[in-house]
C-alpha cells in the first residue's frame, strides 16, 4: 500500500514538474521558433511547431539595419518598420538603465539594511516601514506625482529619470530582502568588531556583506530585471531614442497596418540574452541563498 | 598603568529609564574587579559605558588617567568580551583572532605570530582552522577571549562571559579564566549575576542596584561587613534570614524583642558606629548556616516545625516556620525530617547582623571572622 502511495506521489510529481516546465520554457521555444521562420511561413495554418525553411534574416535585419533598409536584403521580407532600426540602440539604453539600476540596488539596498538592523536610531522602525509599503502603493497612484516631478526636475526622455524611478522601485524590496536576511546577524557581532578597532562602514563590508552575498545576488537579479523589463512607465515618461527602452521598441514593432511576428520574436530572443546572462552569473549565489534559506526554516 | 575610573556617571534610556545613577568607581591597574547585581541593575551598561559602546548621559570615564567619555571604542584600547560569544560567522578561528589586528595595520608574519602565540597561550591551537561558529560553546567564549587579548589591550572587558555554558563546562572555564586573566595581570572588569563567579575572579566586588553602586569590597568584607540589608540578602548562598525586632535595655545589658521572644545581646551594641536609640525598629539578619537545629526542646531555643525541605546531598535547607509566624532558612548536615516535624532553633546572637530601618548595616565587624562562608 505504502508502495503504491509512493509510486502515485511519484508520478504527480513528475506530471506537475513537466507541467510547470513546459508552462515556462514553451513561450521561449516558441519566441525562437517564429523568429527563426519568415514572415510568411509565420502566417501558415495549421501553424508550423518546427520551421520548414528556417532562416535568420530577422537577426539579420536586426543587425545590419542600414544596408537592409536601402534594400540590400536576403530572403523575402518586403517591408521593414521605421521601429527597427530602433532596437539596438533602445536595448543598449535598456542595459544602462538596468545595469545602473542594478548597481544602485547592490549598494545602497543592503547597506539600509544593514543600518536599519543595527544601528535602530530614533524613529528608524517606522522610517523602515515607510519605505518598504511605498511599494504598496499602486503604480497608478504614483503616476501623477510621478509627472509633476519629472516635469519639475526636467526629467522627461532621460536616461536619469528611468534610473531614478526605477531604483525608487526597487530599492524598497532590496531593503526589504536584504533586513529579512540580517535577521540572524548577531548585533553583538558589530559591537565586537568596533571595540577590535572597526568603523561601521567597514564592519559592513568586512562581516556582514561576505555573509549576505546570495541575497545580493538576488537584488541584483531583481532590479536588474525589473528595470530591464519595465514598460509601463518607459512608455509613459519616454518618447525618443535618446531614452527608449527595449519593451517600448518591441511594442511599436507591431504597427496600425503591419505585423512582423518574426520580427518581434527575433527583438524578443536578443532581448532575452543578457537577462539570462545576469542570472547565469548569479545562479550560484541564488541557489545558495535558496538552500541556505529552506534549511535553515 | 591601566586603572579606570568612572565619575559620577550616569545613564538614562530614551523614555526615561535610569539605567545608572551617579556611579564613582576606581578600577586600580591589573585589579579584577566584578560588578554583581541582580538582572536590570545596570552593571551591563556600565560595562558598555567603558567600552564606548553606550555614551553616558553625564559624567566622565578615564582609562589610564586619560579622558576617554568622547573617544568611540576602537580608540580606547580595550578588550571585550560578550554574553552571546560574538563570534563572526564565516570566518575560521584564525581569521577571528586575526580580526582586530587586521585594521593595525601589522604584516601578515606579524598576525600570524601574534595569533599563534595567543591560540598557544589559551590551548585553542588545534581548532584554529575550524569554522568559528561551529565549535563548541566554550572554545567559542575562548576564541572570542583570545581576539579580545590578542591586541594586548590596557584593560578587559567581560560581560557575563560563562552565561551561556552548561554547568559543566561553566566550572572548568572559570579556573581557566581565572588562570588566564591572572597570568595576564591585566585591569580587568568582570560583570556577573551569579556570585560564585564574581567571588572566584573578582579582588573586589562591586555589588549593583537599581543602577546604583552599593558596596564595593573583597567578597570576604562583603559577605562579613555588607553595608545594607541588600548587600547582605545578595551576597551569600543561601539568602540570609531577616527579621524585624526592637531593642531594649534591661539591667544595663541589651535585648533585642522578637516576636517569638528577646534573645540577650550583650555590649555587641556599644561599638555600634551609628547611635541606635531604644526602642528603635531594627531588622536582625542570620545566615542559615549559623542557625542552630535540634529536634527537641532546648533551653533558650524557639519552637517551630518544618515547612520546606531541600536535600542537596551534603547538605540541606529547612524552612521553618516559628511559633509567632516568622519564617527562617536553616542549613545542616542531612538529617532525618519531614514536612510538619517539631524543631527548635536556637539563633547565635554573636552571628547577627544588625540593620536599621532604612537597611543600613549599623555594626560592622572584624574581617577575619566567619571567612568559612566565603568558601562555599
Amino acid at each position: 500500500m505504502r508502495n503504491i502511495n509512493g509510486l502515485v506521489v511519484k508520478v504527480v510529481a513528475w506530471i506537475f514538474g513537466i507541467f510547470i516546465i513546459v508552462w515556462t520554457v514553451f513561450p521561449i521555444y516558441w519566441a525562437i521558433n517564429v523568429s527563426l521562420m519568415n514572415e510568411i511561413d509565420v502566417l501558415m495554418k495549421p501553424a508550423l511547431y518546427v520551421p520548414i525553411r528556417p532562416t535568420i534574416e530577422s537577426y539579420w535585419i536586426i543587425f545590419n539595419i542600414k544596408e537592409a533598409m536601402v534594400g540590400a536584403r536576403p530572403g523575402s521580407t518586403f517591408f521593414i518598420p521605421q521601429a527597427a532600426a530602433s532596437i539596438l540602440p533602445t536595448l543598449t539604453n535598456s542595459l544602462i538603465v538596468a545595469i545602473t539600476v542594478m548597481i544602485i540596488n547592490i549598494v545602497f539596498g543592503p547597506i539600509a539594511s544593514h543600518i536599519f538592523y543595527t544601528v535602530k536610531f530614533s524613529k528608524s522602525n517606522i522610517l523602515f516601514w515607510i519605505i518598504v509599503l511605498t511599494r504598496l502603493m499602486p503604480l497608478a497612484a504614483l503616476l501623477l506625482p510621478i509627472f509633476v516631478i519629472f516635469k519639475i526636475l526636467n526629467l522627461f526622455n532621460s536616461l536619469l529619470g528611468l534610473v531614478l524611478i526605477y531604483s525608487a522601485l526597487t530599492l524598497p524590496i532590496s531593503i526589504w530582502i536584504s533586513y529579512i536576511n540580517f535577521e540572524g546577524f548577531p548585533t553583538e557581532c558589530e559591537e565586537a568588531a568596533l571595540v577590535d578597532g572597526y568603523s561601521r562602514l567597514e564592519i559592513y563590508y568586512k562581516i556582514a556583506f561576505p555573509l549576505i552575498k546570495p541575497i545580493i545576488a538576488t537584488v541584483a537579479l531583481f532590479s536588474f530585471i525589473f528595470a530591464y523589463g519595465e514598460f509601463f512607465l518607459a512608455m509613459l515618461l519616454t518618447s525618443s531614442d535618446v531614452a527608449r527602452t527595449l519593451p517600448v521598441i518591441i511594442s511599436s514593432i507591431v504597427g496600425t497596418y503591419h505585423a512582423l511576428p518574426s520580427m518581434v520574436m527575433a527583438t524578443v530572443v536578443i532581448g532575452m540574452a543578457p537577462p539570462l546572462i545576469v542570472f547565469i552569473l548569479a545562479r550560484k549565489y541564488v541557489i545558495r541563498g535558496i538552500i541556505y534559506y529552506t534549511g535553515q526554516r | 598603568m591601566a586603572e579606570i575610573y568612572l565619575e559620577n556617571v550616569s545613564k538614562v534610556f530614551g523614555k526615561g529609564t535610569v539605567a545608572v545613577k551617579n556611579l564613582t568607581l576606581k578600577i586600580e591597574d591589573k585589579e579584577v574587579i566584578a560588578i554583581l547585581g541582580p538582572s536590570g541593575c545596570g552593571k551591563t551598561t556600565t560595562l558598555r559605558i567603558i567600552a564606548g559602546l553606550e555614551k553616558p548621559t553625564s559624567g566622565r570615564i578615564y582609562i589610564g588617567g586619560k579622558d576617554v567619555t568622547d573617544l568611540p571604542p576602537k580608540d580606547r584600547n580595550i578588550g571585550m568580551v560578550f554574553q552571546f560569544y560574538a563570534i563572526y560567522p564565516g570566518k575560521t578561528v584564525y581569521e577571528n583572532i586575526a580580526f582586530p589586528l587586521r585594521c593595525r595595520g601589522l604584516s601578515k608574519s606579524e598576525i600570524r605570530r601574534e595569533v599563534m602565540n595567543i591560540a598557544d597561550y589559551l590551548e585553542i591551537t588545534r581548532i584554529l582552522d575550524k569554522e568559528a561558529v561551529a565549535c563548541h560553546p566554550s572554545e567559542k567564549q575562548l576564541t572570542a577571549l583570545a581576539r579580545a587579548l590578542v591586541t594586548h589591550p590596557q584593560a578587559l572587558l567581560l560581560d557575563e562571559p560563562l552565561t551561556v555554558l552548561d554547568a559543566d563546562t561553566r566550572e572548568l572555564m572559570r579556573v581557566k579564566l581565572k588562570q588566564i586573566i591572572e597570568k595576564e595581570g591585566i585591569t580587568c572588569i568582570y560583570v556577573t549575576h551569579d556570585q560564585k563567579e564574581g567571588m572566584s575572579l573578582g579582588h573586589r566586588i562591586a555589588v549593583m542596584k537599581d543602577g546604583e553602586l552599593q558596596q564595593v569590597d573583597t567578597p570576604s568584607r562583603l559577605l562579613n561587613n555588607p553595608i545594607n540589608k541588600f548587600v547582605a540578602g545578595f551576597i551569600g548562598s543561601p539568602t540570609m534570614n531577616f527579621l524585624n525586632g526592637e531593642i531594649i535595655k534591661k539591667n544595663n545589658e541589651y535585648y533585642v524583642i522578637f516576636s517569638f521572644g528577646s534573645v540577650k545581646i550583650g555590649k555587641m551594641l556599644e561599638k555600634c558606629e551609628h547611635k541606635i536609640s531604644l526602642g528603635d525598629e531594627i531588622t536582625i539578619g542570620i545566615r542559615p548556616r549559623d542557625i542552630v537545629l535540634y529536634t527537641k526542646e532546648v533551653e533558650n531555643s524557639v519552637p517551630g516545625y518544618v515547612s520546606g525541605i531541600e536535600y542537596f546531598g551534603d547538605h540541606m535547607l529547612i524552612k521553618i516556620s516559628l511559633s509567632s509566624g516568622d519564617s527562617v532558612i536553616c542549613q545542616t548536615t542531612p538529617i532525618k525530617l519531614k514536612i510538619n516535624d517539631f524543631v527548635s532553633v536556637i539563633l547565635p546572637e554573636e552571628k547577627y547582623f544588625f540593620f536599621d530601618k532604612d537597611g543600613k548595616n549599623i555594626l560592622f565587624k572584624e574581617v577575619e571572622k566567619n571567612m568559612h562562608i566565603m568558601g562555599e
